[in-house]
């Protein structure tokens, strides 16, 4: 934060940004604040200066009755109407306009995120930077008018305040000068003085956040109870709390020169100075006498002054913090995508005849290779595993194909044509993808079958049944319209990991005609329902190309070709037959599953008898 | 909420500041009064005195001396206040939040596993943890709160009275109208929160839809999903805006009656007209003591303010207070009932007719039994959700049996030292982990325990992880994980597994309890745990829990377990000549490896 360009016009421009964003949102928004404030502080800058002027000239000149009466309902009239205007946009047109502005922006920052290339989740410096908008934003546009409004409003109160003043006595504004040497300068020391104090609090309060995870997050709660780690964590707590404590020691003699220093330029030269200043010029001085009326009134429009200067002064440091908030808004929205999700292009046809990687290559922003001179090709109707060590490169395989990230190096053809130039709604609709990290959706499980597609009941049904998940369903309540997860209905199903995980196979088997992507598709899955779920499989379609990841080798055998990776390169390829025969790295793999269900003569023994 | 259990919250909550650190308690008192009171002296009294000087032609030097003492007066308040701010704050809050959370974090830890499982006790719980320094924060504001009023009603109060006493009237009828207005403002922004926070809720759930980077791929891979969720959003919106809508009217008439109408209306325009007459036309106070009195209605008006706050923000407090300590006083079931010893020689562990259910027509278990005999190898087989899990839970004693029991060496477990007893017994879950602290405490799972480094290697050895520690610059002192440096030593899936089963190596319990991996190893990786776990198996009582079926094959005994019952039972060769459900499930994985 230290290092952002804090120049004017970069944060000027950033907060009209913001402006102009709510403005074409909600009008009255913006129109509402800005006379809002202007409205207050003309108020407290009249009840301050000249109200009391005139009180006191109404004492002092014994004004009839019936004239008080008068003046006093036009006050109390005037005030009461700016008053009331003041407390409807409060409890009225903001919140309601707030609600409005909320929704227009998050439509914007929606579909703007919806619209990056996926490497921008994965990019931790863009994605952090995309949190802060998504998470901030809510209230900080209403708090940027307001923000700004105070700085207009409280600027004109200010101007007036100081008018009245050198209409008494043009030397009391030097006596201003003070508070804002206690602002400007002794405040921003000792602010750097407790910011410092709080970045040496930071290493604490991670560990104390820490703690505060374990001892509440479920995942941890068996070992607490089965192990004695607590008294780890417990330390670690200790520690930090008493190394924070003591961080005092540090800073004292510093922030309490600057801050007793703060308090006295802030609040008491301006006060007892034109105290002093102006009994003098009423008690003793013999010309320019002030009179006990003007008195009056510096005494308590100082007052004023002073407080109004210095809430603009803190609003113009807000504006410093909503500046960066506001930048950080704009580069999100501004971002010029690399794979924008809305592509136009060609339309492939309906199917998939024919799959190929051409030398590709890829490596993320930091440069490691994660894929290395890959090529091969898969025709209409085959089956594809990718099989390798956690790390090789698999995933990464099928994230390209869909067009998830684009080579850096070579390029991929569907249909003999690059897939670069293919419309990317068009082209992803072509496959239909079962995650290991998949996301269930608080949607019905019609809903988290079809994820947005058409689709009968009836292929749900069969789809569901495919994937051997359709008993479990039959039996709810509402069969394939129950809802998934507690989230928003009392009555929503909770599957155990493998169950959901079938529903999300089934995503897959919905569609017969489009290409089938698996990658670890029965992670969580007993050993039945895994056969089920690769018979499942295997008998889709013919012509359907089919493309899984998985660890479990004894379903990689039925697939047509078999390709090993290792460190992004293709190290083996052919079937399972060709493979065992290289007596390579695929086959000591293979050996070492099948080993456990085999005594170590694999001459004489068959499986099951 | 009555008034006895406000009363009794606020003061409990008083004390989470008092009792671990009073002196910042005191000060807190002392930092209110002294800004209050400074304030009133300054504006009040200091003008006053003033302003009456110049009215009746008192000698300078009088100001002279006046502000001389108010200068005196303001250093010793800055000292005062930068005494509290730097020192005395940053001093004793952490302690005072140390003090609490120390007492929740006990609880924590004891309160029943079963507990976790219940969703309405798990978020109160989650926000008791999450928000327990907002109970020190509100103690805080509490005092400052209360100490801040009085010193104002008393300070503006006595003044009014000494000057003239109608104004008190004027005073005390703003208050009450305040507060009553107040109280209904409140209500009303009460019931408006009830029904906004499921709203929010729903919009936050669509938020993280669109942020998180988790459903970043399935929204890319389905481009159509989230049509569903924008115009849910666009409803969730609307609705947000109509019920805005048919509370502003009543929030805009309470809120500007409370604070403008019996507040500044009444202080600035009627009272000081009640001024002007008072002055001028009855001639019953000097011009001075109007002008003090006009500005000390704006001083007592803000002490009002707060005052009026007071009771709502007490009722507020009481809330918190109240989930704090209602998770404070939940009692466990599970406890050591007699403190028996453990046994010393390897014992028979026996489940008896157990059952287990969160309700009584969701029972995981039924009716199992189960027994392992010293040195046995026993297997649980099953399908997902057949209660393998849960019975390896009962048997460590973190749930207790709905009905039956589990006995050790003849005895209840309920009879043993629970600490004892869970120390007895060896486990390894696979979603075990790793914590932010050395390699060592990770393995021993407590500070460090005095001459046992040759222990912890030998149980580093045992799991194979020897080999990625002596690649650790600093050995067993080596910090995992990057929670705390972002240059951390991060281990991977495979390294963090070894380094769990460490532990129940370096425990070296009679009984272990193995829940085998789902298979986010690859199949080397799979296989070295497997000749770990062969390892863990020699000299003592395994119970494995399985999927794979490839460990299962050399147990003494398999279970099969189906909708939380033991279906059947015996040895690998005479479960598949009983072709039943073992039979087809090692078919169905066994079979495919057949060439």
């Amino acid at each position: 934060m230290k290092n952002r360009r804090t120049t004017l016009p970069n944060t000027w421009n950033n907060i009209l940004y913001g402006i102009k964003t709510t403005y074409d949102f909600s009008k009255s928004r913006v129109l509402c604040s800005i006379t809002k404030q202007i409205f207050l502080y003309l108020l407290w800058v009249f009840y301050s200066a000249y109200f009391i002027r005139f009180v006191i000239e109404t004492i002092t000149n014994e004004r009839p009755l019936r004239e008080i009466l008068i003046n006093f309902a036009i006050i109390g009239g005037v005030s009461l109407v700016l008053q009331a205007y003041q407390y409807i946009c409060d409890s009225v047109i903001f919140p309601l306009q707030d609600i409005r502005v909320y929704q227009k922006m998050y439509k914007k920052i929606y579909r703007k995120s919806e619209n990056v290339e996926l490497e921008c989740f994965e990019n931790t410096k863009y994605y952090n930077k995309f949190s802060i908008a998504l998470d901030g934003i809510g209230g900080k546009l209403g708090e940027s008018i307001d923000n700004v409004s105070e700085i207009i409003g409280g600027s004109i109160g200010g101007v007036l305040a100081c008018w009245a003043m050198i209409q008494i006595d043009p030397w009391t504004i030097i006596f201003l000068a003070a508070p804002l040497i206690g602002n400007f300068f002794f405040a921003t020391k000792l602010n750097k003085i407790i910011y410092s104090r709080f970045k040496d609090s930071i290493p604490y309060d991670r560990k104390i956040g820490y703690v505060n995870r374990v001892m509440y997050l479920n995942k941890y709660a068996k070992e607490l109870r089965l192990y004695n780690i607590f008294n780890v964590i417990k330390k670690m707590f200790d520690d930090a709390t008493e190394n924070k404590s003591n961080l005092w020691k540090k800073y004292f003699k510093k922030a309490s020169f600057y801050g007793i220093l703060q308090y006295i330029f802030s609040y008491v030269i301006i006060f007892e100075g034109i105290l002093l200043y102006g009994s003098y010029r009423a008690i003793v001085a013999t010309d320019n006498v002030i009179t006990f009326p003007q008195m009056a009134v510096l005494s308590s429009v100082m007052v004023t002054a002073s407080w109004v200067w210095v809430r603009v002064i803190n609003a113009y440091n807000r504006s410093n913090e909503i500046s960066f908030i506001m930048s950080d808004l704009k580069d999100f929205l501004e971002y010029k995508e690399k794979i924008p999700e809305d592509t136009e292009g060609l339309s492939p046809e309906m199917t998939v005849k024919s799959i190929e990687f051409r030398n590709v290559s890829f490596a993320y922003g930091n440069g490691k290779k994660v894929i290395d001179n890959i090529s091969f090709s898969i025709k209409e109707g085959e089956k594809i595993a990718l099989v390798g060590h956690n790390g090789a490169g698999k995933t990464t395989i099928i994230k390209l194909l869909l067009r998830l990230y684009d080579p850096t190096k070579g390029s991929i053809l569907v249909n003999d044509v690059d897939i670069r130039n293919y419309s990317i709604k068009a082209y992803r609709q072509l496959f239909l993808c079962a995650f290991q990290d998949y996301r269930i959706f608080s949607a019905s499980i019609k809903e988290n079958v079809l994820m947005g597609r058409n689709g009968t009941d009836e292929e749900v049904r069969k789809a569901l049944t495919r994937a051997g998940i359709y008993d479990k369903v039959k039996k709810l309540p509402h069969d394939i319209h129950t809802i998934l997860t507690k989230e928003f209905d009392p009555d929503g199903a909770i599957f155990s990991g493998g169950e959901f995980q079938k529903i999300v196979c089934s995503r897959v088997f919905v569609d017969d005609t489009k290409v089938s992507l698996f990658d670890e598709p029965s992670s969580a899955l007993d050993a039945i329902s895994e056969n089920e779920l690769f018979t499942g499989i295997f008998n889709s379609t013919k012509n359907r190309v089919g493309i899984f990841i998985s660890h479990r080798l004894s379903s990689v055998k039925d697939a047509d070709y078999v390709f090993m990776l290792e460190q992004g390169k293709v190290i083996e390829r052919g079937s399972h037959k060709q493979l065992m025969a290289l007596n390579g790295s695929y086959s000591k793999m293979y050996k070492v599953q099948e080993k456990n269900y085999y005594t170590y003569n694999l001459d004489t023994e068959v499986a099951g008898v | 909420m009555n008034m006895r259990n406000i009363w009794s919250n606020n003061i409990y909550a008083l004390k989470t500041i008092f009792g671990p650190a009073p002196a910042y308690g005191v000060s807190i008192i002392v930092e209110a009064i002294r800004h209050n009171l400074v304030n009133f002296l300054e504006q009040t009294i200091c003008v006053f005195i003033i302003l009456d000087a110049i009215e009746h032609h008192k000698p300078y030097s009088l100001v002279v001396k006046v502000i001389v003492l108010f200068l005196l007066i303001h250093f010793l308040a800055a000292c005062i206040s930068n005494l509290y701010e730097q020192r005395i704050k940053v001093k004793y809050l952490p302690i005072a939040r140390q003090s609490l959370k120390n007492k929740i974090y006990e609880k924590a830890k004891e309160i029943d596993l079963v507990n976790y499982d219940n969703p309405v006790f798990y978020n109160e719980f989650s926000l008791v943890i999450s928000e327990a320094d907002k109970a020190i924060e509100r103690a805080e504001q509490l005092v400052r709160m209360f100490f801040g009023t009085v010193t104002v009603l008393i300070c503006y109060g006595v003044f009014f009275c000494t000057q003239d006493m109608f104004s008190v009237l004027f005073v005390f009828i703003s208050f009450i109208f305040r507060t009553l207005f107040s109280n209904m403002s409140n209500k009303l922004r009460y019931q408006l929160r009830l029904k906004e926070v499921p709203l929010e809720r729903k919009r936050d759930y669509i938020k993280r839809i669109f942020y998180l980077k988790d459903y970043a791929k399935e929204i890319r891979l389905n481009k159509k999903v989230t049509e569903m969720f924008h115009e849910q959003f666009d409803d969730v919106q609307d609705e947000l805006y109509s019920l805005h809508k048919k509370f502003a009217l009543k929030k805009f008439i309470l809120d500007f009656t409370a604070k403008y109408l019996a507040s500044d209306f009444l202080l600035d325009i009627v009272y000081v007209f009640y001024l002007i007459l008072r002055a001028s036309v009855f001639r019953l106070i000097s011009y001075s003591q109007v002008v003090v009195l006009y500005n000390s209605a704006a001083g007592l008006r803000r002490g009002l303010t707060t005052a009026a706050n007071l009771g709502p923000y007490a009722v507020e407090t009481s809330l918190y207070i109240e989930k704090i300590r209602n998770f404070l006083d939940k009692e466990s079931e599970i406890i050591s009932s007699k403190k028996r010893d453990l046994p010393e020689q390897p014992s028979v562990l026996e489940c008896r007719n157990v059952s287990f259910g969160y309700d009584s027509n969701g029972m995981i278990l039924k009716n199992v039994n189960l027994v392992i005999n010293p040195g046995e190898k026993v297997a649980l087989v099953g399908h997902n959700g057949a209660g393998k899990t849960t019975l390896i839970k009962l048997i460590l004693r973190l749930y207790e049996p709905t009905d039956g029991m589990i006995f050790l060496n003849g005895n209840d477990i309920r009879d043993y030292n629970l600490a004892e007893y869970r120390n007895y017994i060896g486990v390894v879950f696979q979603d075990f982990q790793v914590y932010a602290t050395s390699i060592e405490q990770n393995v021993v799972m407590d500070l460090k325990v005095p001459g046992g480094e040759e222990k912890v290697i030998e149980a580093v050895r045992k799991s194979g992880f020897y080999e990625k520690l002596q690649a650790l610059p600093n050995g067993l002192n080596t910090e995992i994980t990057n929670e705390f440096d972002d240059g951390g030593t991060e281990l991977s899936g495979g390294e963090e597994q070894k380094l769990a089963v460490a532990r129940s190596f370096y425990k070296d319990a009679g009984i272990v309890l193995l829940d085998e991996p789902s298979s986010a190893l690859d199949p080397l990786a799979e296989y070295e745990f497997n000749c770990a776990m062969n390892k863990m198996a020699e000299q003592r009582s395994v119970i494995f829990i399985s999927h794979r079926l490839s460990t299962t094959r050399n147990a003494d005994r398999i279970y099969v377990m189906k909708d939380g019952c033991i279906i059947e039972e015996g040895t690998h060769d005479a479960l598949l000549r009983m072709d039943g459900v073992y039979c087809m499930m090692w078919n169905a994985q066994a079979l495919k490896y057949a060439n």
